[in-house]
């Protein structure tokens, strides 16, 4: 068969989000790839231009809606830098908290899909149910399930409650107990060993070159993660590992996002326990001032960055967003050389992207 | 002899006669479908033993011209309709169990809505389809795109026809009825090729090629595998083989080795997970049925389970005993005894049981790459076909004496020649094997890690559902949940902040019909345009008397984007006290008797709860207002600020300074009605200042742009 | 905090008093004596509020002159071991556009801050594309958001707007009919 471009998408069950992935084949196999993105474009950055920094923070939620406790708080986060506002240590323990549950919740909703995409449909349930979960937990502090509008400029809009914390550590119990059982049906299984190992395999320096970040950076041997090199909040009083594998294949991406879950899990149950008492709302500056400031968060997908510029008033002269999705994206093509047409949902799959983060 | 009287009986003759009974209506019920046949078939003049030639039971010359003279082409006819409705009520309720089996797995609950236990979903299913548009590609090959559903459902069709269904009830028997069934199953390649190709589509192009390529490594295995039966049985027929199996027990016990082949190869060729990967829809749409829409598409699904139901069929008459059950004494005591079930309730309920059996291995595992699955098919399913034809052999070596020949249908053979060949076949295989030693260890553990993957699957089956029956159940919703809002008439002061810091600009004043608020400067209300709203909760937490709040009420869609736009009064008909006081109020009403009937009785039945079903999360039942707001509760400073109820005990310091700075400004006001229409955001939005840049809404007509 | 912006009249800016780190200041004076010059000027940032989040900033000003900066870049990645381009910015300031590529080290977790300014009719610099591979599309939402024209570039399109739009919506002087379509 000759050489052709296909798409895939952007209308298409498995790309999670709406962007265009072409890939040209010889046959079955893949020689070279362009992938389109820009459909989920929304001028969020321009948006923030206009708007008071508390008004723009529902937009910011809209990017990774996935993961969207990360976004808002990332924002949040780029404000109070920028008007050098701390927040209370009650605060900061809160965020850690609810940004942990959120990455647990990303994780999960990111294996669900994952395995569908590779045939396993039962595994698809069973993470989304223990989604349900986390989502009534942070339903039950902040009023919604996806769209929590939690942080604001100095701390968080409501406090947790002691129900909130005891419940929180028998859920990140039933999650660590089930993360046993999913590793107990994935791991060993030839079938899913057949699709996922030695499958999308990108090396350590290429990886770092290509401004891979994240989950997908650490399968590949590198071991950074900015909660651990430049921490912020708590991180630096919690206790947790960051896993690493060197392979670089998809199953080593899978085994990184499953410890990772883990991992979150065990820093939930030490804010449950050693969560400071005080204020959970600090006071914070009206306006901002004319400099610019950089935060850099771990996101569930990679480094996320948020860069403001103030004006002197209530709003910001220019907000930029590092998404780490639209990098991973621009570094798919590199993964996805040299293997076939059925590994493409695989391969796209076990990067993670949200394109509400990478369309912005 | 037995006493007349039954009331004088002993127990063992009550046993005897019960047995008796039972023995008589049941194989009269197991007769039942021959007698129908019959009876049809005597009133229609059709049978051959009722009627001679020139006998006619019609006086009427249509019917003598139908039935007697062209019953060549009558009796045929009303066959295949009898067929085609007889195989449809078995597609679907193949679909129906594969929907609620794998809903079950997943730890939910398949179809539930349409008929009792959802058993009419996929008639309706089959009504949707019927009014779909049949739509066709305007470059497709016209003959061959209508072509492909008509061989693959008309082989599916004719291979059923073959399937007997009891000793007495079947459509047609042959004496090859084997290969003739064989046969049709290998028309599929050529349909799927064929549909793909005729798309005019890459995607459909490169799945029905996958296709093909898949099910033809799946054919040699398929027929391989069921060489050995034929051998050992001695016959194609279906009929003779389930005689072999009651004579000599189940085929399965002899041919274990076949089975599980022949199962994996009936996989293959219908294309179920793990290898249905050229319709994968998470691969490339939906492979080569991507172009079929409507009926045409349904004839393509409906093909694939006929051949499901032809295969389930065929492992059951081929392995495991037909329509026989097996029947077990201990001495002379028969533990389990034939003939309790009707041979055709017995069949069914085997085909079904496979199906299930299908059905658990979908849930189970991922699917396998269409080059893992051609390399399975041909280097691994295929040498282990070549041993079971060898296994058999041996098994059958004693059936022939030696120095006679006999003729089996797979040509003459004496024994010399049989052990002679299964010799050759194995030594060839050892020979092979060894050159690939890895190949062993490589067999054992893949099966381990299958079988544990296939078992784990079972962990969640048989407990409650994890999902809820909306709308007929649902989940308690905290208060504190940020949705519809509710309006406080006494509590509203018209300050606009609620529009002013909508980041959406949903809310904008409107004069107000019915101020309650005793200050006659309070005239305005928010009115709120819910089609924009994104439920951020800025606007409740910014209004500094709390009469602004949201609800746990979710459900808002109506039928036009006026329902979308609520002002005063809805707003202040849903305040969180009526969601308390009325929390049914807007529930949808449970249609029919049947269900109302139905459901609260089969719940408890149908679902346990595990220990591990973790209560949802209830209400917190903490006031919103509480939450968000600035105001905790009514008590405040002043007397006068306490009667307004704006300044309480516990406000933040902000709120505080805000509404100190708010009351301020009142006490300095004019006096008289407020000129609100600046806020009045809403209609001014099409009116936005050039250059602002956001807002922006197309041009009116009327404006002229 | 990165390079304090001042428009003209503006009030002075928050000084912190913590010290940057030491390998900041020696990778500030290796940068200085390597590229004397070249460099319009180099600062190792002091951390604003290691309370809000450590950092580790050297900050090097190229303004107009970005003849040298591919082999800045280059030179980075090789000798310094900084692997990993964060993200580029383009900020429109009205009289100017300037851009800023953030680099970061993995091991040392130093974040260079380079920062060139581009002539507002016709934005032009070179590419950090060449020297590392993440760059790519960064530059290329940047060339598609603000119109900055990434030199050696080798594949600039747009990449979040279609292909056939006009116009470049960041900028401050941007309209929404301007380019002839809407929403």
């Amino acid at each position: 068969m000759a050489e052709m471009w296909i798409n895939i998408g952007p209308q298409h069950p498995s790309t999670h989000g709406l962007w265009d992935l072409r890939i040209k084949v010889n046959g079955e196999v893949i020689i070279d790839s362009d992938p389109q993105v820009g459909y989920l474009h929304r001028s969020v950055e321009k948006i923030c231009e206009r708007k008071e920094f508390i008004m723009a923070m529902p937009m910011t939620e809209r990017l990774c809606y996935v993961a969207n406790m990360n976004w808002t708080h990332l924002y949040v986060h780029g404000v109070e830098k920028l008007m050098n506002c701390e927040i209370p240590d009650r605060a900061k323990w809160i965020r850690v908290m609810v940004c942990e549950w959120n990455r647990v919740a990303s994780h999960l909703f990111w294996l669900g899909a994952y395995v569908h995409d590779i045939g396993n449909l039962t595994m698809f349930l069973w993470p989304i149910r223990e989604r349900e979960y986390v989502l009534d937990l942070l339903e039950y502090i902040t009023g919604a399930r996806m769209m929590y509008n939690y942080p604001r400029i100095g701390g968080q809009v409501k406090d947790v409650d002691d129900k909130f914390l005891r419940r929180s550590k028998v859920v990140a119990d039933m999650i660590l107990e089930r993360t046993v059982e999913y590793e107990r049906m994935l791991d060993d299984s030839d079938l899913w060993g057949m699709r996922t190992k030695g499958v999308g395999v990108i090396d350590r320096q290429m990886a770092k070159n290509a401004g891979l970040t994240g989950p997908s950076l650490r399968a590949s041997g590198v071991d950074y993660d900015t909660r651990k090199a430049l921490p912020y909040w708590a991180y630096n009083e919690v206790d947790f590992e960051v896993p690493v594998y060197d392979e670089g294949d998809c199953f080593a991406r899978y085994r990184v996002r499953l410890e990772e879950i883990r991992e979150s899990c065990k820093i939930v149950k030490q804010c449950a326990d050693r969560m400071p008492e005080g204020e959970f709302l600090g006071k914070a500056p009206r306006v901002a001032p004319k400099t610019s400031a950089w935060v850099r968060h771990e996101d569930p997908r990679g480094e996320s960055m948020c860069w403001i510029m103030g004006t002197g008033g209530k709003n910001a002269y220019r907000t930029k967003f590092r998404s780490p999705a639209f990098v991973n994206i621009s570094a798919l093509p590199l993964m996805l050389l040299g293997y076939k047409i059925p590994d493409v949902p695989g391969i796209m799959g076990s990067i993670d992207v949200c394109i509400g983060e990478v369309d912005r | 002899m037995a006493p007349a009287n039954p009331f004088d009986w002993t127990f063992t003759e009550l046993c005897g006669a019960l047995n008796d009974i039972s023995y008589h209506v049941f194989y009269a019920a197991g007769d039942l479908p021959h007698n129908l046949w019959n009876i049809l078939v005597t009133s229609l003049g059709m049978s051959n033993s009722a009627l001679g030639p020139g006998q006619m039971t019609f006086h009427a010359g249509i019917a003598d011209w139908l039935f007697v003279q062209n019953r060549a082409i009558m009796v045929p006819l009303i066959a295949a309709s009898l067929l085609l409705m007889f195989t449809l009520i078995n597609v679907l309720m193949f679909i129906w169990v594969e929907r609620k089996l794998l809903a079950r797995f997943m730890d939910r609950r398949g179809p539930m809505v349409s008929g009792p236990f959802g058993l009419l979903q996929n008639v309706w299913d089959g009504m949707k389809l019927l009014i779909k548009e049949n739509a066709r590609p305007a470059r497709a090959e016209m003959f061959a795109f209508f072509l492909c559903p008509v061989i693959l459902v008309g082989s599916a069709l004719a291979a059923a026809g073959a399937i007997p269904m009891s000793p007495k009830v079947m459509i047609a028997t042959i004496d090859l009825d084997l290969l003739w069934v064989l046969m049709l199953f290998a028309f599929a390649p050529y349909a799927v090729f064929l549909g793909g190709w005729a798309s005019y589509n890459k995607f459909s192009l490169i799945g029905g090629m996958r296709s093909a390529a898949q099910m033809l490594a799946g054919e040699v295995p398929f027929f391989l595998s069921i060489a050995g039966v034929v051998l050992i049985a001695g016959s194609f027929r279906f009929g003779d083989i389930v005689a072999w199996q009651d004579a000599h027990g189940w085929m399965i016990f002899a041919q274990p080795l076949g089975a599980v082949l022949f199962t994996v190869a009936v996989l293959i060729e219908l294309e179920r997970i793990p290898f249905d990967l050229p319709e994968a829809e998470s691969e490339l749409v939906e492979g080569w049925t991507t172009e079929y829409s409507g009926l045409r598409w349904g004839m393509l699904w409906l093909g694939g389970y006929m051949r499901g139901y032809v295969g389930c069929a065929m492992i059951v008459l081929l392995f495991l005993g037909g329509w026989g059950m097996p029947s077990y004494t201990i001495g002379s005591v028969p533990v389990f005894a034939p003939h309790i079930l009707p041979p055709i309730v017995v069949f069914f309920a085997k085909t079904y049981l496979v199906f299930a059996f299908f059905v658990w291995v979908r849930a189970s595992y991922p699917r396998l790459r269409t080059d893992q699955l051609l390399n399975a098919g041909w280097k691994r399913l295929l040498p282990l076909t070549l041993v079971n034809i060898a296994l058999a052999g041996f098994l059958i070596v004693d059936q022939v004496r030696p120095g006679e020949v006999a003729q089996t249908p797979l040509g003459p053979a004496s024994q010399e020649t049989i052990v002679a060949w299964s010799v050759g076949i194995l030594t060839f295989l050892v020979m092979v094997g060894a050159y690939s030693a890895r190949l062993m260890p490589r067999v054992l553990q893949p099966l381990a890690s299958t079988a544990r993957l296939f078992v784990g699957t079972l962990g969640w089956f048989g407990g409650r559902p994890f999902t809820v029956l909306y709308p007929y159940e649902r989940l308690e919703v905290p208060l504190s949940e940020r949705w519809l809002h509710g309006l406080s008439d006494e509590k509203c002061i018209s300050c606009a902040r609620c529009c002013r810091i909508c980041p959406d600009n949903c809310l904008n004043m409107v004069e107000s019909e019915k101020g309650q608020h005793p200050d006659p400067r309070f005239t305005t209300r928010p009115a709120l345009d819910a089609s924009h709203c994104m439920f951020c909760g800025l606007c409740v937490e910014v209004c500094p008397t709390g009469a602004l709040t949201m609800g746990p009420n979710y459900e808002l869609s109506g039928f036009s984007r006026d329902e979308l736009y609520w002002s005063q009064d809805q707003l202040m008909g849903y305040t969180k006290h009526d969601m308390q006081e009325n929390p049914k109020k807007g529930e949808m009403e449970v249609e029919g008797p049947l269900d109302k009937l139905l459901y609260p009785l089969l719940t408890p039945v149908l679902q346990f709860v595990t220990p591990h079903n973790y209560e949802r999360a209830k209400g917190s039942h903490v006031d919103a207002n509480v939450a968000s707001s600035a105001i905790r509760a009514l008590g405040g400073a002043s007397s006068d600020d306490k009667e307004m109820g704006l300044i309480v005990d516990n406000m933040s310091p902000r709120s505080r300074k805000a509404v100190e700075m708010l009351l301020e400004d009142m006490r300095t006001r004019r006096k008289g009605p407020r000129d609100d229409s600046a806020w009045d955001l809403r209609h001014q939005r099409k009116r936005e200042p050039k250059g602002s840049g956001f807002g922006e809404t197309p041009p009116d007509e009327e404006d002229g742009g | 905090m990165a390079a304090p912006m001042l428009p003209p009249g503006a009030p002075p800016l928050p000084v912190s008093t913590l010290p940057p780190a030491p390998e900041c200041v020696e990778l500030a004076t290796r940068i200085e004596s390597a590229w004397k010059g070249k460099v319009k000027s180099v600062r190792a940032m002091n951390p604003l509020n290691p309370g809000i989040q450590a950092e580790k900033n050297v900050f090097v000003a190229f303004e107009s002159e970005t003849g040298a900066m591919p082999a800045f870049w280059k030179w980075l990645r090789d000798k310094e071991k900084f692997d990993h381009c964060s993200v580029v910015v383009a900020i429109d300031h009205m009289d100017r556009i300037e851009v800023k590529h953030l680099l970061f080290s993995y091991t040392t977790h130093i974040t260079v801050e380079t920062s060139a300014m581009c002539d507002r009719m016709d934005p032009e610099m070179p590419s950090a594309s060449l020297a590392w591979r993440g760059a790519n599309w960064l530059e290329r939402e940047q060339f598609d958001l603000m119109g900055v024209k990434f030199i050696d570039h080798p594949d600039l399109r747009r990449v979040l707007l279609p292909d056939d739009w006009i116009g470049h919506p960041l900028r401050k002087d941007y309209e929404f009919r301007q380019a002839g379509e809407w929403w």
